[in-house]
């Protein structure tokens, strides 16, 4: 009887033990995966909405962040002409927590001793924003315009930067206060 | 009734010339709660020797206009069921406009002027016309308290400078409207020609930090809008 009751114990033990040795099993598990989960931007390959001939490419620079870009023809593109775009979007933001269609709409550009002045108005309808830029830009100049989407800390970035004789690169991308320029 | 016609594009603010040097404006503008608010961030800048100092009078600038100078003014206004926000320069949401400087090479680039630098608290009244070569904003504003702090970071490699511009009790039927301005006079390694040897970035935006006086009819009671720029000069090398 005392033989029986020691085995009884014994099997109890393994399976207690087995039991343990699951669940610290399935606890690293799931730790690691949100480890892996924390943090990583929304962002589409082909961020441009619609097939537009003043388009030459576009894509997303993505290292630690994303960075959204297209490509146009200056040739190409017309005072007044629109085109829909999705930015990429940083993780953690508040304010956009998916991908979002903006619309953009080309004002004017103008080849300066300067550089390229250009205008644009993006319209943000998530947040019923609107953003106006209007820069020069040349192979040494680089502005990015800042502007807050929503209340609660996100921004929408907009760079522009010349990518040859006849075309310009434009990066829209959405993160939070401290992301910066998209890199050069 | 505040009535605005928000600068947009300018080719040189009074005072400047684009004999011998490279000069240009870059302006930004955020409205948001369908265009009840508005914030606008302008800057001029300028590379080359124009000369050593002179005074911008329409920008209140006085400082050095050679090498880099940074010309910076923004507006912010509100509408409707909107007012600026009333808590000053230490206004838990921020103050009406803030401009953080950051450049991005220190000890290659470095902050030689800021005008103003101080501005004593007190009523405010701007008037400014609009013409192609004027740097304001069109329109009147009397602010009955103006509060500014500039802190900079020595020797030269950052700096931040808040502006509050407080409504008061007047503002009890919403609308208000205000511009600020500010400049900077930076100075880089030369190079052989108008660029700076080294590049750097520098950043600079306004807030608008709003409250709404119609809590049925806005989303939220207070809402900040914000716009600005880094701008890189790319160096020579």
């Amino acid at each position: 009887m005392k033989r029986a009751n020691s085995r009884f114990i014994i099997g109890l033990s393994s399976v207690s033990l087995c039991i343990l040795l699951i669940f610290i099993l399935w606890a690293f598990t799931q730790a690691r995966g949100i480890s892996n989960s924390a943090c990583s931007p929304l962002y589409s390959n082909s961020p441009v909405a619609g097939n537009y001939p003043f388009v030459a490419n576009s894509g997303t620079v993505v290292n630690t962040n994303a960075y959204s870009y297209l490509i146009i023809n200056l040739s190409r593109i017309h005072a007044g002409d629109k085109f829909y775009f999705v930015p990429s979007v940083e993780c953690n933001l508040k304010d956009v927590k998916s991908l979002e269609k903006i619309e953009v709409t080309w004002m004017t550009h103008n080849v300066t001793s300067e550089g390229v002045a250009l205008s644009l108005r993006i319209h943000i309808p998530f947040s019923t924003s609107n953003v106006n830029m209007s820069v020069i830009v040349s192979q040494r100049m680089i502005p990015t315009g800042v502007a807050s989407v929503g209340n609660q800390g996100s921004y929408i970035y907009i760079q522009p930067e010349i990518y040859s004789q006849d075309e310009v690169k434009l990066y829209i991308y959405i993160g939070p206060y401290s992301m910066g320029p998209a890199p050069f | 009734l505040l009535s605005l016609f928000h600068v947009y594009s300018q080719p040189l603010p009074a005072g400047f010339s684009a004999y011998q040097i490279q000069v240009g404006f870059n302006t930004i503008s955020n409205s948001a709660q369908n265009s009840q608010l508005y914030v606008q961030y302008n800057e001029w800048w300028y590379r080359g020797q124009y000369q050593d100092s002179g005074c911008l009078t329409n920008l209140n600038y006085c400082g050095k206009l050679s090498d880099e100078a940074v010309l910076m003014q923004g507006e912010i206004s509100a509408t409707a069921n909107w007012c600026e926000d009333t808590f000053g320069i230490n206004d838990p949401n921020g103050p009406s406009m803030v401009v953080n400087g950051r450049l991005s090479n220190p000890g290659k680039t470095d902050i030689v002027t800021n005008s103003p630098s101080y501005i004593s608290p007190g009523t405010f009244t701007v008037s400014v016309g609009v013409g192609l070569n004027d740097a304001g904003v069109s329109g009147s504003y009397s602010v009955p308290n103006v509060q500014e702090e500039l802190s900079q970071v020595m020797p030269y490699t950052s700096f931040q400078f808040k502006q509050a511009l407080n409504t008061g009790p007047g503002c009890n039927g919403g609308q208000s409207a205000y511009y600020w301005d500010f400049a900077q006079g930076l100075e880089s390694i030369a190079s052989s020609s108008p660029w700076p040897r080294d590049t750097f970035t520098h950043f600079g935006d306004t807030t608008g930090h709003f409250w709404c006086v119609g809590v049925l009819v806005c989303d939220s009671g207070r809402y900040a809008v914000e716009a600005g720029f880094y701008f890189t000069f790319q160096g020579t090398g």
